[in-house]
């Protein structure tokens, strides 16, 4: 029987794999592609960074939110109980304006997740993030960006030649069988590639963002009071905040309250939750636990007389 | 003495259940029975347990004062949460909450009459025989009087004591309360009660509104109502105090200050 294309079955196969193995490596090295190929960066590192900026570096904006929830529970401005409901105990109004938006996300969300939905997407933290970019600590979005969705279009591409190949092959009497297989790998890959180009992108620090974690981070081991150089206010090293934005929420001091804390942890796929990605490089430490989900919680409790 | 020494206490709630835990002065915590299954308590409150603060169920469905038949189903869930809780004393009110197939979906006043106190008594003496522990009752805040009462508040309450030995939570807010609105004397009801058979004491905030004093505990401690504790503990000295706080839950620093304040007017 005459080779379809002029290609063999086998030799058809083994091209196939390969394209699809291009398409999980370039995926598995996204990070390093993107940050390899931002040309020019060349920010100093900048003694000045608060904590939340210093959050939004390890973690992004869910990251930010979690350290602002984690100093608003310290100084007791939120509660939350071990049904991980979280609530305003006050009507003070934070004069950070991270706090502020994280306070008055409080008053209507009742857990971490709903408070991160509604507190990420904020102008404090959006022009946080802005700010960052601009000084060449965080990666632009564009190029992970730019280079997702060329990752799904690749594996989109070697779905389409796969197809044809079938529909050729079973016009032409071949067999089919091992290329169906590898047509349903493919599928469930340009799945996968599909629902990272929806994320919201998980910002990566720069060369010189991941430096100044790193600082943070040696700081924050050895209890030196400050980031070093002209602290601002509110940059302190110290306290829940500081080890929540540069660890995760499981790092919150007390552990009762880092598991209240911590949202549920589900399953299942899509619903383009919040990525909690924490961005691990250069010796910031990380915390893992991923921050998907719905708030749990249950209300209740009656009143005596 | 109804029970032993409890000192200050607060309700646990489960919204404060990890401050609760971590808040200095809560001597023991008092739960609403009616919110707990024994079998599936939250870990937050055998935590408690386990580390020796006494955890008191506090009933509010019993409807100890109703005409109808008691529901023993209600007695012995609180039966069976005091066992899991291994509390020395449970306790609800002298109140009614349920009439002709309706709840109330509030704490209603018994009329003080011998009829409405031979009810109370037997339905206190069934339940007595159902907890396997001490029933203590408690005094509620009424918005009306029933007419042609036959006796005092204090009275009623010293009669109910005297035949069924049950002892008595005096809430002092709801004392306030009465006196507010209905205009009972807070000082002959402390000058009347049976100190002898003093369980505890309920304090809880309300706020005044549109000439009505609402306990709604979900505002601080009157200035008039730890004034009111001050007259009580020239009286008796309470085995313990409670502090009720159900909704508007403020910070732990100022829950703190609130158990400190009513500390400091017990041990005066």
């Amino acid at each position: 029987m005459k080779d379809l294309w002029g290609v063999s079955g086998p030799e058809y196969l083994a091209l196939h794999a390969g394209l699809l193995g291009i398409v999980l490596l370039t995926r598995l090295l996204a990070p390093v592609l993107s940050r390899q190929g931002r040309a020019g960066v060349t920010g100093q590192p900048d003694a000045t960074l608060s904590v939340y900026q210093l959050a939004c570096l390890a973690g992004g904006p869910d990251r930010v939110v979690d350290a602002a929830i984690a100093a608003l529970v310290e100084r007791g401005e939120l509660r939350v109980n071990s049904a991980k409901k979280v609530t305003s105990t006050t009507t003070k109004v934070p004069a950070d304006p991270i706090e502020r938006v994280v306070a008055e996300a409080a008053r209507s969300a009742k857990s971490t997740a709903t408070i991160r939905a509604r507190a990420r997407i904020t102008e404090p933290i959006r022009t946080m993030t802005a700010d960052l970019e601009q000084r060449g600590l965080l990666q632009p979005v564009s190029r992970m960006k730019t280079l997702r969705m060329g990752i799904w279009l690749f594996s989109l591409a070697v779905l389409a030649l796969g197809i044809v190949r079938f529909v050729a092959g079973i016009g032409a009497g071949h067999s089919v069988g091992y290329l169906a297989f590898l047509i349903i790998v493919t599928v469930f890959i340009v799945v996968v590639t599909s629902a990272d180009r929806r994320k919201a992108g998980t910002r990566l620090p720069t060369a010189a963002g991941n430096a100044a974690l790193g600082r943070a981070n040696a700081e924050l081991r050895d209890g030196a009071a400050t980031v070093s150089g002209g602290v601002p206010a509110g940059a302190i090293l110290v306290g829940a905040a500081a080890a929540v934005a540069l660890g995760g929420l499981a790092m919150y001091p007390d552990e009762e309250i880092s598991a209240a804390l911590m949202p549920p942890a589900t399953s299942g796929f899509g619903g383009g939750g919040s990525s909690g990605g924490s961005s691990c490089s250069s010796g910031s430490s990380c915390s893992s636990g991923s921050s998907c989900g719905g708030g749990g919680g249950c209300g209740g409790g009656g009143c005596g007389g | 003495m109804v029970a032993d020494r409890l000192g200050v206490g607060i309700g646990w709630r489960e919204e404060l259940d990890l401050s609760i835990a971590r808040m200095p002065g809560v001597d023991w915590v008092e739960v609403v029975a009616e919110n707990l299954h024994a079998p599936h308590l939250p870990e937050s409150l055998i935590s408690l347990r386990d580390k020796g603060i006494p955890v008191l169920p506090h009933a509010v469905s019993l409807s100890l004062g109703g005409a109808e038949p008691l529901e023993t189903s209600r007695v012995e869930h609180l039966a069976e949460v005091a066992r899991a809780l291994d509390a020395p004393l449970v306790s609800d009110h002298v109140c009614f909450v349920r009439a002709g197939g309706l709840d109330s979906g509030h704490l209603m006043p018994l009329p003080r009459t011998r009829e409405a106190l031979d009810v109370l008594v037997a339905n206190v003496r069934l339940a007595q025989s159902i907890v396997e522990v001490p029933l203590a009752l408690e005094n509620i805040a009424a918005l009306l009087e029933w007419p042609d009462a036959e006796m005092s508040e204090e009275r009623f309450l010293t009669e109910l004591t005297e035949r069924t030995g049950c002892g008595l939570i005096i809430d002092v807010a709801n004392l306030y309360a009465n006196a507010r609105n209905i205009g009972t004397d807070p000082v002959a009801f402390l000058d009347g009660v049976p100190w002898e058979r003093l369980a505890y004491v309920h304090m809880a905030g309300g706020v005044e509104r549109d000439g009505v004093y609402h306990d709604t505990h979900a505002h601080p401690v009157l200035p008039e109502v730890l004034d009111l504790l001050a007259e009580l503990c020239r009286r008796t000295d309470p085995p313990g105090v409670l502090l009720e706080r159900d909704d508007d839950y403020p910070t732990d620093t100022e829950l703190t200050a609130e158990l400190a304040a009513l500390r400091a007017v017990v041990t005066r």
